[in-house]
């Protein structure tokens, strides 16, 4: 290179050093280094909800793996999880991960290879720091589910009963538990204000609603810090989730979106929406309860 | 312009250039029917034009750079860097040459990313469909900004230490400045370590130049009074990637 490229290239890369550190700092004031990555914005995006499905059976799966039999909760994720978690406690299922009989010779040929490679053949149940490791995988992998599609009522209810359980989460003092509340209830309202803000699609407000239900619980979980009125007004809240749920339903069918779910997506929102409607009732009626209680303390202080 | 027409030619008859142009332009219209825009086709916009741009990101990290990383080896390494450089043809012209070519055919990619989004997936609002258009623009000019130089630096290091690494050094860079500076971010968060925290800010953010949230989000365009200053960004690492180019490429294999 001679004395002239010299010259030139370093007059480049000073002047490129320059801008690229005076630029750089008006930006960092302005604040636009912060961020939340998010590759190929694949969470929330529409991607990500389809993703966001096809992982809630990896999830499912790992339950199985590290809980024995009769340690299953109900976990509202999936169609018909209820009934499949019934027969593993009972221990009358035959699930490949968990069976102890023989393998079934007349499988076809996959299905036979992922029992035998999937099949639990060490007869010691998992140690409990072993069984808290693999929680703390479940629980990023629930995590990533949420992210990916935090509107979906399966990934949001999973989650926080993750985080909220104590028989499944990774919370192990009293401490660990309120703090996993805490964080339970952060995501519940950003769920919230997510879900609320689409209006097209009717499943995101059935999920608010259960959010917002979960916050009402949270609170009724120390009613003394709450007055009625603060109750009363998440009521609401979950009464206006609700009647969205219903106008965006009624908007779908008119404009026929709702004959682009197929049968089994629409049972499952109408299951959903029954059951959350169940859990609106059933927490105005705590209310009602909770009102001639403090009434009643009202009238006989002394008492 | 000779070896600038020679790497034309050699790109176009590889061919490679049209799956590229396939991915950009023809799979932003299949990819929405993998997504849920077909439960709710309130959602297949957004799709498709987060498809467009994940394709041409995604062309021009793993193809773009990839080619422009086999140019500079071969040039190198096959003497044809080397018969130029006797016929008169100086290396600065050399690189200048090779690195225009590769942009004629990686260019198009945000370009053609921009014009599926303003065909296809602008909103109906009259006004949110001039923001929509604008905000393509403006990021069709940002991909250009921010993938030109990292082209000109594959040719550059590949034509010193070898495809392989012209190619990684490239791609490990965009992908550091479009995600991995996030999770530093994070981490800096826990461990307040200030070489880190140096670092960091040193570091490219090419996540302005992602444009997948801000379309998603249909936040507009970026306000044109600060436009000037990402321009002056990324204009300040091109200079500098560009003298640091220059300063590797050879024109011949040691």
């Amino acid at each position: 290179m001679n004395a002239r490229t010299h010259i030139t290239t370093a007059t480049l890369a000073l002047a490129g050093a320059a801008l690229w550190f005076v630029a750089g700092n008006g930006l960092r004031d302005a604040g636009g280094f912060d961020y939340q990555p998010n590759p190929l914005g694949i969470k929330r995006s529409p991607y990500g909800e389809v993703l966001a499905m096809a992982i809630q059976g990896p999830v499912d799966q790992d339950f199985h793996m590290i809980l024995a039999p009769g340690d299953l909760p109900s976990l509202p994720s999936e169609a018909g999880a209820d009934t499949h978690q019934a027969d593993c406690a009972s221990g009358s299922c035959n699930h490949s991960h968990h069976a102890s009989g023989p393998i079934d010779e007349d499988a076809p040929l996959i299905d036979k290879l992922a029992s035998i490679t999937g099949r639990r053949t060490n007869p010691n149940p998992p140690t409990p720091g072993h069984q808290l490791y693999l929680r703390s995988k479940i629980e990023n992998r629930l995590r990533f589910a949420y992210e990916l599609d935090p509107s979906h009522y399966g990934n949001y209810n999973s989650y926080h009963l993750f985080l909220t359980e104590p028989q499944l989460g990774t919370e192990t003092t009293v401490e660990e538990f309120f703090e996993g509340r805490e964080r339970a209830d952060r995501l519940a309202e950003y769920t919230i204000r997510y879900c609320l803000a689409d209006q097209s699609d009717p499943r995101p407000a059935l999920t608010a609603a259960t959010a917002a239900y979960n916050v009402l619980e949270s609170m009724c979980f120390r009613p003394e810090e709450h007055s009625l009125d603060e109750l009363r007004e998440q009521l609401g809240l979950i009464d206006f989730c609700l009647d969205r749920h219903r106008r965006l339903l009624d908007r779908s069918t008119e404009n026929g979106t709702w004959d682009l779910l197929s049968p089994l997506r629409q049972k499952e929102l109408l299951d959903r929406a029954k059951f959350t409607r169940v859990l609106r009732d059933t927490a105005a009626a705590t209310l009602d309860r909770l009102s001639r209680e403090r009434s009643a303390t009202a009238n006989h202080p002394s008492s | 312009m000779p070896l600038f027409r020679l790497t034309l030619t050699t790109l176009f008859r590889r061919k490679a250039w049209a799956v590229c142009a396939l991915l950009v332009l023809g799979m932003p219209f299949v990819l929405p029917q993998l997504s849920s825009g077909t439960e709710n086709p309130a959602l297949l916009k957004p799709a498709l034009a987060q498809a467009a741009w994940c394709m041409a990101w995604l062309s021009a990290v793993f193809w773009g750079f990839f080619a422009a990383a086999r140019i500079g080896e071969k040039n190198s390494r096959s003497g044809i860097g080397e018969y130029f450089h006797s016929s008169g043809l100086s290396a600065t012209r050399q690189l200048l040459e090779i690195w225009a070519a590769l942009m004629v055919f990686v260019a198009p990619l945000g370009i053609g990313a921009a014009t599926v989004c303003s065909l296809a997936a602008s909103p109906a609002a009259a006004d949110e469909r001039s923001m929509w258009i604008a905000t393509n623009f403006q990021y069709g000019l940002l991909f250009i900004l921010v993938v030109a130089p990292l082209i000109a630096l594959a040719v550059a290091v590949a034509s010193r230490f070898g495809s392989l690494t012209g190619f990684l050094v490239s791609a490990g860079l965009t992908t550091y400045g479009l995600y991995g500076v996030g999770y530093m971010k994070l981490l800096l968060s826990i461990e307040g370590n200030p070489l880190l925290s140096w670092l960091w800010s040193a570091s490219p953010h090419y996540h302005f130049a992602d444009p997948t949230e801000r379309l998603r989000y249909k936040l507009g365009a970026i306000e044109w009074s600060q436009f000037p200053l990402l321009l002056a960004y990324f204009a300040g690492i091109f200079l500098l990637y560009t003298a640091i180019s220059r300063l590797l490429f050879r024109v011949k294999a040691a």
